[in-house]
């Protein structure tokens, strides 16, 4: 694939890319864009290559994944080293939401973000891939790189815990 | 419409309504530019690359080393060496002294000195 190519496919899928860079980022907006740019930059220098066995966009989300993976250790590191502390980009910030999102955010939204938050991180992407993206079950499986039964398992356990949760989750 | 059913209408609600609002707050698409970024080889490739190389940097050295200069061969066995006061070992008798008697006349198969053949019958004490 081609630069131009390549940007073009990006461009098309960055608002959605950006939604799931939220989601592995546990709705850190600072820490997603971040991801988000590391990503992209894999794939334009050609670290991460598109081999065309899958659709562009399971890949992409695949490549997102994987970087969020890595920042994360990446700042579970940085926290443990002792001079994590003189590194004021990578300080260990209070639990919670960002407020300034709180503020963009519809309350019902609000509450999904909590509920998916309070998720174990298998069940929260296979919930966001499905029903944010759109995704069927089987290529979520594909970019969490699990078996189709594995990724079904957690999406219905995922489900009926987010009803759960929406239900007697406290309001923002 | 099953109720499960509707339950899922209702999540991919809420879902639609969450991405509507991360699409207005995404950050204007921007792909960093390759040639600005330094290209950084991973860690651990640069380290087996150093290792590689410092193995091959004292292999080298290692082969190449000044060496001593090997000592001349000598064999011993070829070499004769005579004392000067060797002739005072010349005693009288010294062949006798170096020589050992050999028994070859009449020892028997299994190396033992046999009696003499003769006729001992005229000795022999009549019974």
């Amino acid at each position: 694939m081609s630069p131009s190519e390549l940007e073009t496919e990006l461009t098309q899928h960055h608002r959605a890319a950006f939604g799931w860079a939220l989601a592995c980022c546990r709705w850190d907006r600072t820490m997603a864009e971040d991801v988000l740019q590391t990503a992209y930059l894999k794939i334009v220098d050609g670290r991460a290559r598109y081999a065309g066995r899958s659709a562009f966009r399971t890949w992409l989300f695949g490549v997102i994944r994987r970087t969020a993976g890595e920042e994360r250790r990446r700042r579970a590191v940085r926290r443990v080293l002792p001079l994590a502390g003189l590194d004021d980009r990578h300080a260990p910030r209070a639990p919670g939401p960002d407020p300034a999102d709180v503020l963009a955010r519809a309350e019902s939204s609000m509450r999904l973000v909590e509920a998916l938050r309070l998720l174990p991180s298998r069940q929260r992407e296979v919930l966001h891939l499905v029903f944010y993206h759109e995704l069927s079950i089987a290529e979520a499986a594909a970019v969490m790189r699990v078996s189709l039964g594995t990724a079904r398992t957690h999406y219905e356990r995922g489900k009926a815990r987010l009803r759960t949760l929406l239900g007697e989750a406290p309001h923002v | 419409m099953s109720e499960r059913d509707a339950a899922d209408v209702e999540l991919r609600a809420r879902f639609a309504a969450l991405a509507a609002e991360d699409a207005r707050a995404a950050p204007r698409f921007a792909v960093p530019r390759v040639g600005r970024v330094r290209r950084v080889v991973s860690r651990p490739l640069a380290a087996a690359a150093t290792a590689v190389l410092m193995a091959g940097a004292g292999y080298t050295w290692w082969a190449t080393r000044p060496r001593a200069a090997a000592p001349y061969p000598i064999d011993l066995a070829s070499v004769t060496w005579t004392a000067p006061t060797d002739f005072l070992l010349d005693t009288p008798g010294l062949a006798l002294l170096r020589d050992v008697p050999s028994f070859t006349a009449g020892t028997g198969a299994a190396g033992r000195i046999a009696p003499a053949l003769t006729d001992d019958t005229v000795r022999r004490t009549p019974s």
